[in-house]
């Protein structure tokens, strides 16, 4: 996934940007990783190889405190879902979907699922995920169908 | 096995109205809900040594204290992670008493949940400092996933594939809790009752939620006190067993969005940690309770809380649910005062008074003979629960 990292076109109908994650030394990776290089990267063991997600600083597999981020392969398939109508809070618009999404490599992640209108969304359905900017200072990963138009 | 079986009741209740719009401080309404539950109990707030609350209430004991008079406390407890520390304060408290550390001891919550800042509106972490709780909303927050009924609509959409629960058995949940709200004049819709075409028909919130599978927003407050039985027997309050009570996490934890778990399709393994800790501690089994207040601040997780305390197979739920089964006069009647979208949400404490009603025979909606009732707390975060008895 690491070849796209494209621009979502700004709206004229709303300057709000999305709200801020706190960032802190145990997750900054996991943003640097997308707003500097396009990749979602996913905090892997380095004594057991565990993947964990969300980060936490010790390995919950064998209490490891060295860990390194790991590029994931931006493939993946929808967990669930919700289809969101209020509130909604600008940039945000009525009717858009968060998912949790199953990772190939097997975690799952919380990000947007655009691409595929209500009725066609289907638990099971795989998924391609790419880094896109949201702003100047935020890139985030979106899903979006495998294999369809987006 | 815990060995405070029995050790400890509640022995007096007490609460302000429960409205959208108090009018005054959370603290009074806390001194308020504290003086109410010390007369029933028949205890002079004076003598009140110990104090409990949780992590979202705004008022410190030592405030509701200095408006009670209290000479002195021995035993202050801040119990976490909001609403599922609701049966938690109760744990706290006999836990207290039971051991001596504190002879009387209050629990409390007050808020002005619904004038003052409302659940649910979307959350932010603008302006805190990036310490692990702000962090773990890094992982929602951006992607528009800011809200309590997004949070457990993710669980619900699962649950529904999983199990083939629909919308309307969600919905039936809601029609239950509406139907006893209407004989209650204490909740907010008394006299409204809901069918389930009301439900369908209500606006989406977060799809797969409606807006009638969503609490209330409510400003009230609700408090308890707690002794031992032996003490009790000199007060004229009617003091009701704590027969157990239990907290519970369950691995990779999260509050509200425990998403990331391996195993990925239970939605609420530590309210099975709870279930499984007041059952062993008993001995009671699920066909010995009477009564429950399953805590519904959305519909859904009711479903699976019948799932983890037995009352059902996994998935099974939406069966055990049908044909009037939790409505008063079914095989298990719950959230007989309205439950927190037919009387009020107070953060599961008003589902506890209830369960304390139902023991002393003066529910307006009074399941007979009821012996053993059971009390959950909030549902997606780290909980805790309690069986009360009436002997």
């Amino acid at each position: 996934m690491s070849e796209t990292l494209t621009e979502t076109p700004a709206t004229a109908k709303s300057q709000a940007l999305r709200p801020r994650p706190a960032i802190n030394l145990d997750n900054a990776f996991f943003f640097e990783s997308l707003n500097e290089r396009g990749e979602l990267s996913i905090q892997h063991c380095d004594d057991c190889n565990e993947l964990r997600h969300p980060p936490v600083p010790m390995c919950p597999e064998c209490n490891s405190l060295h860990w390194s981020p790991k590029t994931m392969s931006g493939r993946g398939i929808l967990h669930s879902y919700v289809v969101m109508y209020h509130p909604i809070v600008p940039p945000f618009e009525p009717g858009y979907i968060v998912a949790v999404v199953e990772l190939e490599e097997g975690v799952r992640v919380v990000m947007n699922l655009e691409g595929v209108a209500r009725e066609d969304v289907r638990i099971g359905m795989p998924l391609h995920i790419a880094a896109e900017r949201m702003d100047a200072e935020l890139v985030l990963p979106v899903a979006r169908p495998a294999g369809g138009a987006a | 096995m815990s060995n405070l079986l029995n050790k400890a009741v509640i022995v007096g209740i007490g609460a302000t109205e429960f409205s959208k719009n108090s009018g005054r401080s959370e603290l009074q309404l806390a001194q308020e809900a504290a003086l109410a539950a010390c007369r029933d109990a028949g205890v002079n707030p004076q003598d009140v040594d110990g104090m409990v609350t949780y992590s979202m209430d705004t008022n410190p004991a030592i405030e509701v204290a200095r408006g009670l008079g209290c000479k002195e406390l021995n035993f202050f407890s801040h119990v976490d992670y909001g609403g599922g520390a609701a049966a938690g304060t109760i744990l706290h408290a006999a836990m207290a008493v039971a051991t001596g550390v504190a002879k009387t001891v209050v629990c409390y919550r007050a808020f002005n949940e619904r004038s003052g800042a409302r659940f649910g509106q979307a959350m932010s972490t603008a302006g805190m400092a990036p310490d692990a709780r702000a962090a773990a909303y890094a992982w929602t927050l951006p992607f528009g996933l800011m809200t309590p009924a997004s949070w457990v609509g993710m669980f619900a959409q699962r649950y529904m594939h999983l199990t083939g629960a629909t919308s309307e058995d969600f919905g039936r949940v809601a029609v239950a809790d509406r139907k006893h709200a209407a004989t209650n004049p204490k909740a907010w819709f008394y006299e409204k009752p809901i069918t389930l075409e009301d439900h369908q028909n209500s606006r989406w919130i977060a799809d797969p939620l409606h807006l009638l599978d969503c609490c209330q927003e409510s400003d009230g407050g609700q408090a308890f006190v707690i002794t031992t039985p032996e003490r009790a027997k000199d007060l004229p309050g009617k003091a009701v067993t704590i027969r157990a009570a239990a907290q519970g996490a369950a691995y990779d934890q999260h509050t509200m969005v425990s998403y990331y778990r391996k195993d990925g399709d239970r939605p609420l393994p530590e309210m099975g940690n709870v279930a499984r800790q007041l059952w062993n501690d008993t001995g009671l089994r699920p066909e010995d309770i009477d009564t429950a207040v399953l805590y519904d601040h959305f519909t859904p997780f009711v479903l699976a809380q019948l799932e983890e305390f037995g009352f059902c197979g996994r998935g099974e739920a939406k069966d055990f649910i049908k044909n009037g089964a939790i409505e008063l006069g079914g095989r298990l009647p719950i959230n007989t005062n309205g439950g927190q979208l037919g009387e009020a949400y107070i953060h599961g404490m008003n589902g506890i008074a209830e369960g304390v009603r139902q023991l002393r025979g003066t529910a307006v909606n009074q399941v007979e003979n009821a012996r053993n009732v059971l009390v959950t707390a909030g549902t997606g975060v780290p909980t805790s629960a309690l069986i009360l008895g009436n002997d």
